[in-house]
């Protein structure tokens, strides 16, 4: 089964102080499931209403295939003096 | 970089074997390996891509030098683009329009809804053996898959 990216790392490196944080991104997960799934009923039913053409449900799976394989990105940010980096694991 | 390249640059450099036979080498290998015919040369490939594909999309771009040097390193995976491509193909129609709308807007003609899943493969295809450089005098753009 395909999960979302379980976790952020972000690193920040400056002159001053430098630092990694590991995000538990599976909790916001978690809370967002809880959130989305009054939401999607309601986005469900509205969608059958007015536009019954749209394939809510390809949409739905689309929409968490590209939210599962965003793991792996990686962007890095760098000038003279600050480095900043994130990861999705 | 797999095993088989590495014994070959190898042989190269203990000059066991010229340059014209580990091009020839070479090149043989890079056949197998894109007629995916070298199982395990990619230990982690791309569901749906094939063996020994690429399976990230590189984007390095560096500011001017000097003191304000700046430097922005993506790595996108792959497998993220199609998903993309393949979310974009089950949008409505009229999404399509809004979405080619914005785009004009902040600088990009493309029409979206004539991109599909095929499309991405080729380019794909064809970035694994290209790099797109683009310099001027304020910076330098690398796009490449690997």
């Amino acid at each position: 089964m395909k999960l979302p990216p379980l976790v952020a790392r972000v690193q920040v490196r400056t002159p001053a102080r430098s630092f990694r944080l590991w995000v538990p991104l599976f909790l916001v997960w978690i809370l967002a499931f809880l959130l989305l799934v009054p939401l999607l009923l309601l986005a469900l039913l509205v969608a059958l209403a007015f536009a019954p053409r749209w394939r809510f449900g390809a949409l739905l799976g689309g929409t968490y295939a590209v939210l599962c394989e965003a793991r792996g990105t990686n962007v890095d940010v760098d000038d003279a003096r600050t480095r900043v980096s994130i990861a999705l694991h | 970089m797999n095993q088989e390249r590495l014994r070959v640059l190898e042989l190269l450099s203990q000059g066991k074997i010229d340059a014209k036979e580990a091009a020839t080498l070479l090149d043989a290998l890079g056949d197998s390996r894109s007629a995916g015919a070298e199982p395990g040369s990619s230990p982690a490939a791309t569901p749906g891509a094939p063996a020994g594909a690429p399976r990230y999309l590189r984007v390095l771009v560096e500011g001017e030098t000097g003191e304000d040097r700046a430097k922005v390193n993506v790595r996108v995976p792959l497998a993220l683009v199609r998903a993309g491509v393949r979310l974009a193909a089950l949008l409505p129609p009229g999404v399509h329009d809004q979405l080619n709308k914005a785009l004009k807007k902040n600088g990009v003609d493309l029409d979206v809804s004539k991109i599909r899943p095929e499309h991405l493969e080729e380019l794909v295809e064809h970035l694994g053996d290209l790099t797109v450089d683009v310099d001027n005098a304020r910076e330098k753009v690398r796009v490449f898959c690997e």
